[in-house]
């Protein structure tokens, strides 16, 4: 193989992301000054997109991710975007999960809490924090939205195009068959606390394709709001309904 | 001539999709952001997945993948965007790799660049049936080596280590291995 073959080689490589740091910049350094290994590059760079295509038979995320992203670029994301740590105690199996990881932190350290293992040890706790945020994120938003949306204990309202699931304080908007809004428009979801002089935006949402929205409403205190409302708003969300809403629902 | 002006179509479909709901981005069009995740959340769901192996990390890495997306769109730079796409994805799973230290930063391989526009549209517009069937047809160990590099994280030597082939064989199968996909996915372009 030529000298130059080899970085044609290289270049292949560049492309697929499959260089050391080093290496990588040794190549694009090569690249500056070579047309034709410029070229393969440009030809194969591009490939990356197919060698990504999804396999057929993947298995999709948890609809809730796609919840939990929407959430937190909604207007009212002040709320939804706290630290997973700050919101992470109103989950009690998200408790569970992580007096588990305790536990077993307390268990390593009474095993090996020698001075020259303490620096090693605290790297571990940070990853198993990390963890235990991963479990809380997964926790919360999978297992028990799908637990409270599929409860037979759960209180059900029906409203138009969908019903109001209420369950140990959450609350959800479910919806089917909505329509999607006019373009520029999103609907938005309104609450009245109770106490409350004027009613207050929720999250702003679009129903998928098949016209189902699954909407997390109350993480806690469903049962502090008396009115849930849902209007349809230009993008970004209001701070007072704008149009006419489609339902307003009394939780009374 | 007919497969130039082709591309030059799809080039220029793409290029409207992606770049006008991007541009929609920037200006904080949160329906916007919606439908380029609903189009293309599977890409980075699906490389994360590959690269972690696990579902709460890979959600995570998608999460992170998209929030990026909103809060930096300016980091796409137009062009091929599902290429972009995918590399933000693979970029973040293996800093997802990093911080679970399940393989040092001298390990794995450098980040593929983000800022870089890549100009070659043609393949978005391609079905995935089509891109799939192009990578089973490749020889085995060609498709071995490219996954192992992109979805593995792993150098060419380190494919070298592992599968026991002279580095020189692993950097071959890797280049003869794209070539064979661009030129099977040119193909298909031209009909």
């Amino acid at each position: 193989m030529s000298g130059h073959e080899a970085f044609l080689d290289d270049a292949a490589a560049l492309a697929l992301g499959a260089l050391s740091p080093a290496e990588a910049q040794r190549v694009r350094a090569h690249l500056a000054t070579c047309e034709e290994c410029r070229a393969e590059y440009a030809a194969l760079a591009p490939l990356v997109a197919a060698i990504a295509t999804p396999e057929a038979d993947l298995a999709p995320p948890s609809p809730f991710l796609r919840e939990r992203i929407m959430a937190q670029i909604a207007p009212g994301a002040k709320v939804r975007s706290l630290p997973r740590s700050t919101r992470a105690p109103a989950w009690p199996l998200y408790l569970v999960a992580a007096a588990s990881f305790v536990a077993a932190l307390i268990s390593t350290f009474n095993l090996a809490a020698t001075r020259e293992n303490m620096s090693q040890m605290k790297t571990q706790v940070v990853a198993l924090q990390q963890r235990v945020e991963s479990l809380t994120h997964s926790l919360q938003s999978a297992q028990m939205a799908a637990i409270d949306l599929t409860s037979a204990d759960a209180t059900r309202m029906p409203v138009h195009h969908g019903e109001i699931v209420m369950r140990h304080g959450r609350m959800y908007l479910a919806m089917h068959d909505m329509p999607m809004p006019p373009h520029g428009h999103v609907y938005q979801a309104w609450v009245m606390p109770r106490g409350a002089k004027k009613i207050e935006p929720s999250a702003t949402f679009m129903p998928d394709r098949d016209g189902v929205a699954v909407v997390p409403i109350a993480e806690h205190n469903a049962g502090s709001m008396t009115e849930v409302a849902v209007s349809v708003e230009p993008v970004g969300g209001s701070k007072q309904p704008t149009t006419k809403p489609m339902f307003v629902a009394s939780l009374e | 001539m007919r497969v130039e002006l082709r591309k030059a179509a799809n080039i220029a479909n793409v290029s409207d999709d992606a770049e006008r709901l991007m541009e929609r981005v920037r200006a904080r069009d949160s329906v916007a952001f919606e439908q380029l995740y609903d189009e293309h959340h599977r890409i980075v769901w699906s490389i994360a997945m590959r690269v972690l192996g696990e579902r709460e990390a890979a959600e995570d890495v998608t999460q992170a993948v998209f929030m990026k997306l909103w809060n930096a769109p300016e980091r796409f730079v137009g062009g091929n965007f599902v290429g972009w796409l995918a590399r933000v994805a693979r970029n973040r799973a293996l800093d997802a790799l990093r911080s679970r230290s399940l393989r040092s930063t001298e390990e794995l391989p450098a980040a593929l660049p983000e800022e870089e526009r890549l100009e070659d549209l043609a393949f978005a517009r391609l079905d995935a049936g089509q891109v799939r069937r192009a990578l089973a047809a490749l020889p085995p160990e060609q498709r071995s080596a490219i996954e192992l590099g992109f979805f593995g994280g792993l150098t060419h030597e380190a494919i070298a280590a592992r599968t026991g082939d002279p580095l020189g064989t692993v950097k071959t199968r890797i280049r003869s291995g794209l070539r064979k996909l661009r030129t099977a996915l040119d193909g298909k372009i031209e009909r």
